[in-house]
């Protein structure tokens, strides 16, 4: 059995499908957070195994851009829970609702 | 491998507005350490707008010359369309009219952002000298997305927009609503943009490009079998990345709390130069890259779903808010249902259910519709928000529809000013909303199966007029909510003037706008 | 297929004598919770503190600065590789994104966002 383009797309579905219950079901916004990040990461992983089997190097490229983006989203996603968790002292985000309807 | 240095060098000409905006950012950024107290914090936001008005005049004088956007095109100047190529030959950043003209919008939002918001930095005590550095780096990435034809730069653009805008969100640190909806607007924008690479991942997977015009020749070459079903997955991705984006029902449950939560005039620039950016994103994905006839099947009905949701939820919900930026937010949600039939127009006809004597008609009269929907929104949405930002004051929020009790009373001018941006919101005659609203209809009535979405959103027209006349009754039947006089500062009077110049301007003299708008479709290619 | 046969042997043996180890000493061991067994156990000294200690928010800051500026570095192995191609516009570009971070490191400075204490 070789690695076949297949593989690669379950297994990027696979991570794509749990970054997305993640996202609904977990109310800890840390955790969200990283689901979000393992979304990027499946798409990234498509784009690696694309990139290998079409063979068509422009899927790395656009890799290189993503993880960098990820990288600031990391900053940025962080420096905004920390402000919650500053003026909260928690970071569950049900317990963030000020504002309803 | 060969690399074209001179041609590379070349095409930074035509990023020149884009180049100086981030010098400007930079500037700022290096010069906010060393700003303290509040005279330096003003200077560094004048400093701030005159940098993107110099972008500005940099964008038209650039342009003027040279292209057929201002004017028709003729054989010496056959329309600016200048593209930023890649090292397979195909560009990444395209120069068109459409490009110009909605990065002029961004730029005109970007300023009338910078200006409104001045006095409101100091009330809220967050005028730190770095908000204006990450709003100029948002308009930077914005102009960059509305210029994107390749999935790569068209994700670089967006997420440079969208982290600076999710910074400005929470900028206010020590307001629980602003933690909050800073909160929101990130997990789901963030999530958002994950949808959307997902989906260009899977369309790169389809093709081997990530080009759009690559993919637009991909597409008309026919794809094999086996591809077809990553290319169906790869759309509905990308509807579902894009209608978050835009806030599209049911992708807006971000909206109303982040529109809330955030100060004003970033709610301002949100609506306005964000909205504007993210629908330039989706006609350039959708009109360029999937204008095959199978694939435009495929996303001009989810489209025509968000589209009536979107008017129908947005408006419904609208009428029972009491806050006024969060009814703003409702209704910019049912604003983006109607710049969406536009593009529904444009797909129908694209998948061939126009026939041909209205096709491209429908098509072009599809694409510039939403730009224009898009130039009149900025300005009517700018101007109203600015008016509320007048309502905030020290220890009152301001943001209650109670608030604009008596305005006419207090200050006949602003209150008349306030009417002539919620008439142009319900798209009254006389206004640039109506202009818009006007267009969106002609080109879903041209046929194609989705005449019924006029139908819907002239009745939700109807419904919309209620919650706007609301504040017009606030504002002249009632007596004063308060005593505290009115936030008013020169540089807000500016912006609200400018605003209500444009929207006026724009539904009184249509001609400039029109000639400058149908010139947007056929520039792209 | 076959050729994974052994892996997956090992994996089984791998997770099989985890669990048997646990599940025999569980059934076999005498079981009393209680007093000071449940303490945590510290060199012998009583514990004073909480283990769940805050850490300091600079910690934080740094370990954020470094994410951020570390990743930047992804964009020099390109270059790298095709530095022959690129020549001197390569060169250029990167000490046009070299200068970039810097100013962002400058700023970091100037905000004493490393000043530890």
């Amino acid at each position: 059995m070789t690695l076949a383009i297949e593989h690669v797309l379950v297994t990027s579905a696979a991570m794509l499908t749990v970054g997305m219950i993640g996202l609904l079901v977990r109310r800890n916004a840390i955790i969200m957070f990283m689901a979000v990040e393992l979304v990027l990461n499946a798409a990234n992983l498509n784009l690696i195994g694309f990139s290998r089997f079409l063979p068509d190097p422009i899927g790395q490229v656009f890799v290189v851009f993503v993880i960098v983006i990820a990288a600031a989203e990391v900053a940025v996603g962080l420096a905004i829970v920390l402000a919650l968790y500053r003026n909260r002292d928690t970071v569950m985000v049900d317990e963030a609702s000020t504002m309803k309807w | 491998m060969t690399f074209d240095t001179a041609s590379y060098v070349r095409d930074l000409y035509w990023l020149i507005p884009e180049l100086w905006l981030t010098l400007v950012g930079f500037a700022l950024l290096a010069a906010s350490p060393y700003i303290r107290d509040g005279a330096g914090r003003r200077i560094a936001a004048w400093a701030s707008a005159a940098g993107q008005a110099v972008a500005l005049v940099l964008l038209f004088a650039l342009y003027a010359g040279v292209s057929g956007v201002f004017g028709p095109a003729t054989p010496e100047a056959p329309g600016a369309i200048y593209a930023m190529q890649f090292a397979h030959g195909r560009p990444l950043l395209l120069i068109d009219g459409f490009a110009i003209v909605l990065k002029a919008v961004v730029l005109v939002a970007g300023i009338l952002a910078t200006l409104m918001g001045i006095r409101l930095l100091e009330t809220e005590r967050i005028g730190r000298g770095e908000f204006h550095a990450v709003l100029v780096f948002a308009v930077v990435g914005a102009m960059f997305l509305i210029s994107s034809t390749d999935f790569i730069t068209i994700f670089v653009g967006l997420e440079t927009m969208s982290l600076s805008v999710y910074l400005l969100v929470g900028w206010a640190k020590d307001s629980r609503k602003s933690n909050e909806a800073a909160l929101k607007y990130f997990l789901l924008g963030a999530f958002a943009g994950g949808l959307l690479l997902y989906g260009m991942s899977l369309a790169y997977g389809a093709t081997g490009t990530t080009n759009l015009f690559g993919l637009q020749q991909a597409l008309a070459a026919g794809t094999p079998e086996s591809g077809r079903w990553l290319l169906t997955l790869a759309i509905l991705f990308m509807v579902v990345g894009c209608g978050f984006k835009i806030a599209a029902v049911p992708f807006h449950v971000w909206t109303p709390d982040a529109y809330e939560g955030a100060p004003t005039l970033v709610t301002s620039f949100m609506a306005t130069a964000v909205k504007t950016a993210a629908f330039a994103m989706a006609l350039r994905i959708f009109l360029l890259g999937f204008d095959a006839p199978a694939q435009a099947a495929q996303w001009t009905w989810l489209f025509g779903i968000l589209a009536a949701l979107s008017m129908t939820v947005g408006n419904v919900i609208a009428v029972l808010q009491d806050n006024v930026k969060r009814m703003l937010a409702y209704s910019s949600i049912a604003h983006v249902g109607y710049a969406l039939m536009g593009l529904v127009a444009a797909g129908a006809a694209l998948a061939g259910w126009i026939p041909e004597p209205q096709r491209s008609l429908a098509i072009e009269l599809g694409q510039s519709s939403v730009v224009l929907y898009m130039v009149a929104y900025a300005f009517t949405a700018a101007g109203a928000f600015a008016v509320v930002i007048l309502l905030r004051r020290e220890g009152i929020e301001g943001d209650r529809i109670d608030d604009f009790s008596g305005m006419a009373r207090r200050a006949p001018g602003t209150a008349a000013v306030m009417l002539v941006f919620l008439l142009s919101l319900a798209g009254i005659p006389a206004t640039a909303g109506f202009i818009g609203k006007w267009w969106l209809f002609a080109s879903v009535l041209q046929g194609g199966g989705y005449r019924w979405l006029a139908v819907l959103a002239a009745l939700n027209t109807a419904v919309s007029l209620y919650y706007y006349l609301r504040v017009a009754v606030r504002m002249y039947m009632e007596i004063p909510a308060d005593e505290l006089p009115y936030a008013v500062t020169p540089s807000l009077t500016a912006a609200v003037a400018l605003a209500a110049i444009g929207t006026l301007a724009i539904g009184l003299w249509p001609e400039p706008v029109l000639r400058l708008v149908s010139g947007t479709a056929q520039l792209l290619p | 297929m076959e050729q994974y046969l052994p892996i997956l042997g090992m994996v089984l043996i791998g997770i099989g004598l985890p669990v048997v180890a646990i599940v025999f000493a569980r059934l076999l061991a005498p079981h009393r919770p209680g007093g000071m067994k449940g303490d945590p156990y510290e060199c012998g000294i009583e514990s004073t503190t909480s283990v769940r200690e805050r850490l300091s928010v600079r910690y934080y800051l740094i370990a954020v600065l470094f994410v951020v500026f570390d990743v930047e570095t992804i964009f020099l192995f390109p270059w790298a590789v095709q530095y022959q191609v690129l020549g001197l516009f390569g060169l250029v570009e990167m000490v046009i994104f070299i200068a970039i971070l810097l100013l962002a490191y400058f700023y970091v400075i100037k905000k004493g966002a490393l000043k530890w204490a």
